[in-house]
């Protein structure tokens, strides 16, 4: 099957700087992707590369088995950047309408849809102009223009960036909807939204792909440090003892009447020693068990060393 | 030409939605209602204003070239300003403020978004004129209603041709450069470039640069080819088009 959106060794340069440095990505039809790197790392110039707006330096995008920029990927995506602008002078309704023409919905078609966008986007009674809007309310309304199309492929920058909890809510719900009928290609850096509604993820740092692959993969194959979650009656005397043990990397308090989380990147050993300690000290052990790598985890410790 | 008709309607209701519709006509028909009682007044203002002093100025009786010789002359030192600070800003506004961008990711080629921009705002300042124009000879013939329309008409239809011109440079500006005073400076120049190069009688005679004072000589009644300046001052407005459809299409977003 065609991926939905394909790149393999993608530069983009600008003059020394390369904002793409060979990055190689594959987004399977249908899924809901999270491409998740640091500010700067090179996510809104590979959108921007994927929609004809940039030119590769060197390197192949794809979308949907067109090359970048062709004319036939305007019909068939959906793009929302991290800050969107509409004429001031406009309301909602007519930058939807305004939308729908340049698709060349038919009139009866263009009316629904416009309708039920504007309901989606909580902008149905608004009847303002767009140059009034607050930031949320402009984000919202660059959501459901993304949508105007009903698109194959949906690319999102930041979508959530400038909403309040409910509105990253109704933005992350969309979103799941979406997945089996549409390609979402979610650029983030909030790692929670990624989790919540992404199946498939990469992280990209410095213009390159750092990790990639299904959610649960990324989760668990790419995490440098483990952390265990271990509660006993004297927390102080445990914490202090954990001071002196190798394999600790990083003690924190946990959540819960004494319990530390305890960070190593030698699990195998902290698993066998974290009882050993307990034993030796004389501490009751009430809870002892692993904690579910994030995707945090996994982003920082892929990128944040460097930083 | 992907989007162009679509476009050219959003660009037309865009018109009538903000400041452009009040600003262009306004001042084109400030100069329409002004031009023939000033014309022809002149002397009695200048009795007002001066007293006894006035006898001592020689002046002629006015007649309704005055009028026409104002009105082309309010057009093509004051009305031309206003028209290319407004081309200036057509497209590089829109690239700043991210709604070229929502556009341009749709079913819309640059070609279309350069040349609504230009048909849009060129349709605008016609209309704009044309009424202005017919104005200015209403209150021509009132005051003297000998006025014939045929030199007001025929110097406005070539200061059109210049002010095509001017559109196609300020255009072209506003989608090479990324500031809207750059852009207005270009086009701004350029309007000078001409006029200087219009003191050059074969240059005058046989290129755009001759288009300004033609409108002049024109409004007053006299006689002149035009056929030179008219056929290569259109020829320069779909080359300089032409060139900012290509810059903007080059032009990363």
């Amino acid at each position: 099957m065609t991926p939905a959106i394909e790149t393999r060794g993608l530069v983009k340069a600008f003059g020394e700087h390369h904002a793409l440095d060979g990055l190689d990505l594959t987004v399977e039809p249908g899924s809901v992707f999270g491409f998740l790197g640091p500010n700067g790392s090179g996510k809104t110039t590979t959108l921007r590369v994927l929609l004809g707006l940039a030119r590769p330096t060197a390197g192949t995008a794809k979308v949907l088995g067109h090359d970048a920029g062709h004319p036939r990927i305007r019909h068939v995506t959906g793009y929302l950047p991290d800050v969107p602008g509409f004429p001031a002078w406009m309301t909602a309704r007519q930058v939807l309408e305004l939308y729908a023409g340049v698709f060349g919905l038919p009139r009866d078609v263009a009316r629904r849809r416009v309708g039920s966008l504007l309901d989606l986007a909580g902008l149905a009674d608004v009847t303002s102009k767009v140059g009034a809007y607050s930031r949320g309310m402009r984000q919202r309304l660059g959501i459901a223009q993304a949508l105007v199309n009903a698109p194959d492929v949906l690319l999102l920058d930041e979508p959530t960036s400038a909403l309040d909890p409910l509105g990253r809510r109704s933005v992350l719900d969309l979103v799941a909807g979406l997945r089996g009928r549409t390609t979402v290609f979610f650029s983030t850096h909030i790692l929670s939204d990624a989790e919540r509604v992404c199946d498939t993820v990469a992280i990209v740092d410095a213009g390159r792909v750092v990790a990639a692959g299904p959610l649960d993969e990324v989760r668990e194959g790419r995490t440098v440090q483990r952390r265990l979650l271990v509660e006993t009656d004297d927390p102080a005397r445990l914490r202090a003892a954990l001071a002196d043990e190798p394999w600790v990397s990083a003690v924190t308090e946990g959540t819960g009447p004494g319990a530390l989380e305890v960070t190593t990147a030698e699990p195998e050993r902290a698993a066998l020693g974290l009882p050993a300690l307990v034993a030796r000290l004389g501490l009751g052990l009430t809870r002892l068990e692993p904690v579910e790598p994030s995707l945090e985890d996994v982003f920082v410790g892929l990128v944040g060393v460097t930083r | 030409m992907t989007g162009f008709v679509a476009l050219l309607g959003h660009r037309n209701r865009e018109v009538l939605a903000t400041w452009r519709v009040w600003v262009l006509p306004s001042v084109l028909l400030l100069f329409a209602a002004t031009g023939p009682p000033t014309a022809r007044y002149t002397r009695e203002l200048l009795t007002w204003a001066m007293g006894d002093q006035a006898s001592l100025l020689q002046t002629v009786d006015p007649t309704y070239l005055d009028s026409y010789a104002q009105w082309s002359k309010n057009l093509t030192q004051l009305v031309v300003f206003v028209v290319v600070i407004m081309a200036a800003g057509a497209i590089n506004g829109e690239v700043r403020s991210g709604s070229a961008v929502l556009l341009l990711v749709k079913p819309v080629s640059r070609t279309s978004f350069v040349l609504a921009h230009a048909v849009s705002l060129f349709g605008f300042v016609a209309v704009a004129t044309a009424v202005g124009t017919a104005v200015t000879w209403v209150g021509t013939w009132l005051l003297f209603p000998e006025a014939p329309p045929g030199p007001l008409i025929v110097s406005t239809a070539v200061w059109l041709v210049l002010i095509a011109v001017l559109i196609a440079m300020a255009l072209l500006a506003s989608a090479a450069v990324d500031a809207v005073a750059g852009a207005a400076g270009i086009g701004i120049g350029g309007f000078f470039l001409l006029a200087i190069l219009g003191a050059v009688p074969a240059a005058a005679k046989h290129s755009p640069a001759g288009l300004t004072g033609l409108v002049g000589n024109l409004s007053i009644g006299e006689h002149m080819a035009v056929t030179w300046p008219v056929v290569t001052g259109a020829a320069l407005a779909v080359v300089l088009l032409a060139a900012a459809v290509v810059v903007f299409s080059r032009r990363e977003l």
